[in-house]
């Protein structure tokens, strides 16, 4: 219970953080610091194996991908302070998302969602077992969809992002003088690309 | 108050372990880098062994100027360093070091391993914008490609062994081996995967592109001296040490040996492993940024994915 205050309170100050802090970086950073959080009270559940999963993909790989992204994008450190004039109406925003929310734990705690679950769990309950086997059998569907989804998402990234320019030297190489051979094939490679983008242009 | 005074007890004792364990590793270093490339420096330093060098070492460290840059990110900067400690520290807990000697044996060891020491690349992240510095931000951005591409196939690369002894608890991977025979032979490709990608992982030649000195100065600690600089050392150090303890607990049969202790076994094992981490440092030249990441990605993912496979289809078979 002593665990479940101080780390939910953590959780509450770095959600805080995560929105008033005035550069990304930091937003970034308390965003990890409120997804550990978020781990820890897994683990206080006992859910060891869902726990470590979020450090792992949460903050471990999409949280990085975020500082990657922001590293490569905003040069500047102060980042871009909101207009004053759009506050009132995103305020306005944030306390109606707010006011939804909490009416909805309310009525499902009216409604008896929160009630206690069976006292003593079962054997090896939140260990790596007992999740895939739940997760492998019960939710077979939803996982495979969920699969689905993502492959989905992925495809969709690819195909937008090589749409759009062409397909330039990587970055940062220094520009060499190539070979008349290389160029020849440099030339031929960049033919494939645009006729293989066309052929998709045309199936799309 | 028993479990905080356990607790307590083990923290000092990891702690004091990974200052001894850099202190001796800084010391090996140099000697094989002395041997390997003929540097007379480490061959002819004073003291029994040239120990004399590693004493004077702490003490520059200890000595010199914590000096923070003008315009860095205050906090940033001053917390990256821990930051950098703290995976460095917590991935000892699941470490099978004896037959019944475990800090804490989890259930899920092997994922615990993986998400806590992904951090690393955070505390690098931390200290390479935080230094405000734009060789500082290169190293850090190097290192996210890196380690992000190697993170991949170094979980994938596991997960045969995982296959094999059907648990994530450490003890059971070593324990099954005793049975089996040690993984290494069945999953060769595994290992071999597990090794190039650990190397990677740890920033170590021929991957240390983040911290290139010839190009970028020193990467995301280029801003950082004395204890502060000392801090990421003794990290790397401890996490050259704890990457090849892992190796050798999936690969080598951990603590299992005929004769001598289980514990002596694992650390002679974990020392020959880390040896042979700096043989291909001080061997190696350093690879390029698109070289490393086409090793990563078109080489170590489709390999460990196969290997996946391959021994999913076997221990189906038999």
């Amino acid at each position: 219970m002593i665990a479940f205050l101080v780390v939910g309170a953590a959780a509450l100050a770095a959600a805080i953080g995560v929105i008033t802090a005035r550069s990304a970086v930091h937003s970034v950073l308390w965003l990890i610091v409120h997804l550990c959080s978020l781990a820890v009270l897994y683990m206080t559940l006992r859910a060891q194996f869902l726990g470590l999963v979020q450090i792992l993909i949460y903050a471990g790989a999409v949280m990085v991908l975020f500082l990657f992204v922001i590293g490569l994008l905003s040069a500047q450190q102060g980042g871009a302070p909101v207009p004053r004039a759009q506050l009132p109406r995103q305020v306005g925003f944030a306390i109606f998302a707010a006011v939804v929310v909490a009416g909805a734990v309310i009525l499902a705690a009216l409604f008896g969602a929160f009630q206690a679950a069976a006292p003593s769990l079962p054997a090896g309950f939140g260990g790596v077992t007992a999740f895939g086997t739940v997760l492998f059998s019960t939710y077979l569907l939803p996982f495979e969809a969920t699969a689905m989804a993502l492959l989905t998402a992925i495809v969709a990234v690819v195909a937008l992002g090589a749409g759009h320019d062409e397909p330039a030297r990587p970055a940062g190489l220094p520009v060499r003088e190539a070979e008349p051979e290389a160029h020849a094939s440099i030339d031929v490679s960049h033919a494939e690309h645009r006729s293989e983008l066309a052929a998709r242009g045309g199936q799309r | 108050m028993n479990i905080l005074l356990a607790a307590a007890l083990k923290v000092v004792g990891v702690l004091v372990f990974v200052m001894a364990n850099a202190f001796m590793l800084i010391w090996l270093e140099r000697k094989v880098s002395g041997y390997i490339q003929r540097r007379y420096g480490p061959l002819r330093v004073g003291g029994p062994a040239g120990i004399y060098q590693s004493a004077a070492d702490i003490l520059k460290l200890l000595a010199k100027e914590d000096f923070m840059p003008g315009g860095a990110d205050r906090w940033l900067w001053l917390l990256a360093p821990v930051v950098s400690m703290v995976p460095a520290v917590l991935v000892y807990l699941v470490l099978p070091i004896g037959r019944t000697f475990t800090l804490q044996d989890l259930g899920v060891g092997l994922v615990f391993f993986s998400s806590v020491t992904s951090f690393t690349l955070l505390a690098i992240f931390m200290a390479g914008w935080g230094s405000n510095n734009k060789y500082s931000l290169l190293g850090a951005m190097r290192a996210g490609a890196q380690l992000f591409s190697y993170e991949v196939p170094l979980i994938l690369s596991t997960i045969g062994v995982v296959l094999i002894a059907g648990s994530l608890r450490l003890q059971t991977i070593v324990a099954a081996q005793t049975q089996h025979g040690w993984f290494f032979f069945e999953q060769i490709v595994g290992f071999i995967v597990f090794f190039i990608a650990s190397i990677a992982e740890l920033n170590r030649t021929p991957f240390d592109l983040a911290e290139g000195e010839s190009e970028i100065i020193a990467g995301y600690h280029t801003e950082y001296s004395g204890m502060r600089w000392a801090m990421f050392m003794l990290a790397e150090y401890s996490n050259l040490f704890t990457s090849s303890a892992l190796g050798v607990a999936l690969f080598f049969g951990g603590w299992h040996g005929p004769w001598l202790p289980g514990w002596v076994w694992f650390l002679l094992k974990t020392y020959i492993v880390v040896f042979v981490g700096m043989w291909i440092r001080w061997t190696l030249p350093r690879i390029r940024i698109d070289q490393l990441l086409d090793l990563g990605w078109k080489f170590l993912l489709p390999v460990s994915v196969a290997n996946i496979l391959g021994t999913a289809l076997v221990l189906m078979v038999r």
